[in-house]
C-alpha cells in the first residue's frame, strides 16, 4: 500500500504530513486530541540520516508538546546495508533513536505503531518495536529474514521450515506470528487503528506485557515463565 | 540426532560438587553436565549426539573412563556435536576434575578476557565468591525449538546470568556464550537476559554489566529472538530511567552485531576492544548483499577499521577498552560510578553530534580518511598503535 492511501484510510483528511528521504513527519487530530505522526515509508531501508530525522522529530515533540501521543507508521525493508552506514556506526544511531522513544514514553507520551507494509530486521527493532502498542495490517510483512535466506544460513531445507512454520510462530515471517508471540496487539484493517488507539489512550501502559500475551496466545510459551522464575529466584 | 543411554559399573566416586558443566555445544566439541546418580556403584550416561551410528565406540570410550576413574554415583549428560573419541575422553576427565576440585566460585586469575568462558569472565570480574548464578546449567532450561530442527540444545541456552557483588556493591551480570550458535538470542536466552534486567530493577542494584558476544538474533527462533531483544532493550531503559547504570562490554570474538549491536548501543557506557567489533550488519552480510567491491569481509584491516573499537572510540560512539580483566574492572567501576542520565538536553547534544558525523562523512569509504579529518597525523599507524599509545592519541585529540 502507498503511504498516501494508508494515511487517508487511517487518519482521514486532516492529517498534515511531509515526506523527505522516505521519512514521514506530521500531525493529525482525532476526537479533539492532536497526535504527532511519523514513520518510515516506501519500503525504505533505515539509514543514519533517516534515524536522525526521526530522532529530531520526537525530541521536538517532547520539548514543544508535552504528553502528546505519537503514532508511528512503518513500511521498511530493514536496516540500511552499506559500508558507509556501518563505518559511521549505524547501531549507535539506532540506539540513540531508541533512547529518545524511551525518554518520550517516560515523559508521558504514549507511542502507537502501525505496520502497514514491511517491517524487517534491525529497522523494526529501531522503530515500531519501541511503541507501547503495535498493530499490523493483514498484508503487513513482519520478518527477521525470509525462509529461503534462512534456509541458506541455517542449512535447514526450506521445505522443512515451511512445514514447521504451519504449527510454530517462532521463526516464520508474518504479522499473525508476531501476534501469537505477543508483540503485535492485533491484526486489523486500517480504519480500526484509531478507534483502538483512542481506547488505549486511557490505559496505563505496562511495556513488559508482551511475554504474557505470547504465553496466553500459545505462540511463546516459555519466556514469561523464565522471567517469573528469575524474578522469584532466592 | 540420536540419544544413547548407558549404565556402567564403577567404584564409588569421592565427594564433589554436582551441577557443574564444562565444554560447549559447537562443531567437534561437546558439553557435559555432571549430576548425581542414585546408584553408587554405577555411572549413568545420557548422550544426545548429532552424529548417529557410533554406539559401540561410545560404549568403549565410556567403559574405559569408568574403569580408570571412580565415577560410581555420578550421572553425565552429554550434548555432543561430533567430537572425536579423544575429545570426548578429555572432556569427561575435565568434567570429573571439575566435580572433584571446583567450587561454583572458583577465582579466576587468567587475565585474558578473550580466552575465558562466559562463567570465567564473570568470576574474574566480580568480587571473589560473590556470583550466584540463576537458572544454571543444572536447571536445564533449554530451547524447546532447536530439537525440531535437529539441533542440539545447551544446558544454559548460551547465556549465563546472576547476582554478584562488584567492588562491594550488589550488581546483576550477564555473559553471552560466544560458541553456542554464535551467541545468538532465542526465546529462552533472550528471556534470561531481559528477566535478569527486570530482577535488577526490582532489587534496585547498583548496576548491570552486559558481557556481550553475539551475532544477534538466533535465526532458528528468529521472531522470538527479535522480540526478546526488544524486551531486553525496554528493560535496559527501564533500568536507566531509574538511575541504575547499564554497562556493556564488547570484547569477545563475535563482537556485537544485529540486534545485539543495537542493544550494546543502548547502554550508559559501551566498551569495545579493537577485536570486539560492533554494528548492525556484519561485514559478511554487506559483502553478500552489496558485493565485494562495497565491502571485502576478508580484508581484516578494513573490517577492524570499520567496526572495531579504535574507530568507534575515535568517532566518540563508544569507549576503547583493552580485553584484560584488571583494566576492564577499572573501567567498569568508573562507569558504574558515573551513570549517564537520560535527559532531553543530553539527547539533543547526542543528536547534534550524530547529525554532524553523518553530514560530514556521508560519502566517506574509509576510516583512514575520517581519522585524517579528525586530526590524526598518521592514520595508517592507528591500527598498529599499542593500547597505551592509542590512549595518548585520544587524549591529544581531545585537547
Amino acid at each position: 500500500m502507498e503511504y498516501q492511501q494508508l494515511i487517508s484510510a487511517t487518519f482521514g483528511s486532516n492529517a498534515k504530513t511531509t515526506v523527505e528521504q522516505d521519512v514521514l513527519l506530521g500531525e493529525f487530530s482525532y476526537q479533539e486530541q492532536t497526535f504527532a505522526l511519523c514513520g518510515i515509508v516506501n519500503q525504505a531501508s533505515l539509514d543514519n540520516a533517516m534515524s536522525i530525522k526521526l530522532a529530531d522529530f520526537i525530541l521536538d515533540t517532547i520539548e514543544n508538546y508535552p504528553k502528546r501521543p505519537i503514532c508511528l507508521v512503518i513500511d521498511t525493508a530493514g536496516q540500511k546495508v552499506s559500508h558507509n552506514a556501518e563505518l559511521l556506526g549505524l547501531n549507535s544511531y539506532y540506539g540513540h533513536l531508541i533512547a529518545i522513544f524511551n525518554l518520550a514514553r517516560a515523559q508521558g507520551h504514549k507511542i502507537f505503531a502501525l505496520v502497514y507494509g514491511k517491517a524487517l530486521g534491525g529497522a523494526f527493532i529501531a522503530s515500531a518495536l519501541n511503541a507501547d502498542y503495535i498493530f499490523a495490517l493483514e498484508e503487513a510483512q513482519i520478518a527477521v529474514m525470509w525462509l529461503d535466506a534462512m534456509s541458506r544460513v541455517t542449512k535447514v531445507p526450506v521445505e522443512k521450515l515451511e512445514e514447521l512454520s504451519k504449527s510454530s510462530a517462532i521463526f516464520a515471517p508474518g504479522a499473525e506470528n508476531y501476534f501469537r508471540l505477543g508483540a503485535v496487539e492485533a491484526v486489523i484493517p486500517a480504519e480500526e487503528f484509531m478507534p483502538r488507539v483512542n481506547e488505549l489512550l486511557l490505559h496505563s501502559t505496562d511495556i513488559h506485557h508482551w511475554r504474557r500475551q505470547g504465553a496466553s496466545r500459545g505462540g511463546r510459551s516459555l519466556a514469561a515463565k523464565v522471567v517469573d522464575d528469575i524474578l522469584a529466584a532466592k | 540426532m540420536e540419544q544413547l543411554n548407558y549404565n556402567i559399573a564403577s567404584t564409588v566416586a569421592p565427594r564433589g560438587v554436582f551441577g557443574l558443566s564444562i565444554g560447549v555445544v559447537n562443531s567437534g566439541n561437546l558439553e557435559i553436565l555432571l549430576l548425581q546418580n542414585a546408584d553408587n556403584l554405577s555411572a549413568k550416561f545420557i548422550i544426545d549426539t548429532s552424529v548417529a551410528g557410533y554406539s559401540e565406540i561410545w560404549h568403549a570410550v565410556l567403559s574405559d573412563f569408568a574403569a580408570k576413574f571412580a565415577i560410581g554415583g555420578l550421572e553425565f549428560i552429554l550434548h555432543d556435536s561430533g567430537a572425536t573419541p579423544a575429545i570426548v575422553a578429555l572432556r569427561l576427565r575435565q568434567a570429573y576434575e571439575t566435580y572433584l576440585i571446583a567450587s561454583a566460585n572458583k577465582h579466576i586469575t587468567n587475565s585474558h578476557y578473550v580466552e575465558l568462558t562466559p562463567r570465567e569472565r564473570i568470576m574474574a570480574l566480580v568480587d571473589e565468591s560473590s556470583f550466584k548464578e540463576i537458572l544454571p546449567p543444572a536447571a536445564q532450561v533449554t530451547s524447546p525449538h532447536l530439537g525440531q530442527l535437529d539441533l542440539l540444545t545447551s544446558f544454559d541456552d548460551g547465556v549465563v546470568i546472576g547476582d554478584a557483588k562488584f567492588d562491594g556493591k550488589e550488581i546483576a551480570i550477564i555473559a553471552q556464550q560466544a560458541n553456542f550458535i554464535g551467541g545468538a538470542v532465542g526465546e529462552i536466552n533472550g528471556a534470561k537476559i531481559a528477566g535478569m534486567c527486570l530482577r535488577a530493577l526490582e532489587r534496585k542494584v547498583s548496576g548491570v554489566i552486559l558481557l556481550l558476544d553475539s551475532g544477534g538474533v538466533r535465526l532458528q527462533e528468529a521472531n522470538a529472538g527479535e522480540i526478546a531483544i526488544s524486551e531486553i532493550i525496554r528493560s535496559i531503559f527501564a533500568l536507566r530511567l531509574n538511575n541504575i547504570p547499564v554497562v556493556a562490554v564488547v570484547a569477545g570474538k563475535n563482537g556485537a552485531f544485529g540486534g545485539i549491536g543495537i542493544t550494546a548501543a543502548c547502554a550508559d557506557n559501551l566498551f569495545i576492544s579493537e577485536q570486539g567489533r560492533s554494528g548492525v550488519s556484519g561485514p559478511e552480510v554487506i559483502e553478500t548483499v552489496m558485493g565485494v567491491d562495497e565491502y571485502d569481509s576478508k580484508d581484516r584491516a578494513l573490517v577492524w577499521r570499520t567496526c572495531g573499537g579504535k574507530h568507534r572510540a575515535l568517532l566518540g560512539l563508544s569507549e576503547y577498552c583493552v580485553p584484560e580483566i584488571d583494566k576492564l574492572h577499572h573501567q567498569i567501576k568508573d562507569a558504574l560510578d558515573h551513570p549517564v542520565t537520560l535527559t532531553l538536553d543530553g539527547l539533543r547534544a547526542d543528536n547534534l553530534r550524530l547529525a554532524q558525523l553523518v553530514t560530514k562523512y556521508a560519502n566517506y569509504h574509509d576510516a583512514l580518511d575520517i581519522w585524517h579529518d579528525l586530526g590524526v597525523s598518521n592514520p595508517e599507524q592507528v591500527s598498529n598503535l599499542s593500547d597505551a599509545k592509542f590512549q595518548q592519541l585520544q587524549q591529544s585529540l581531545a585537547e
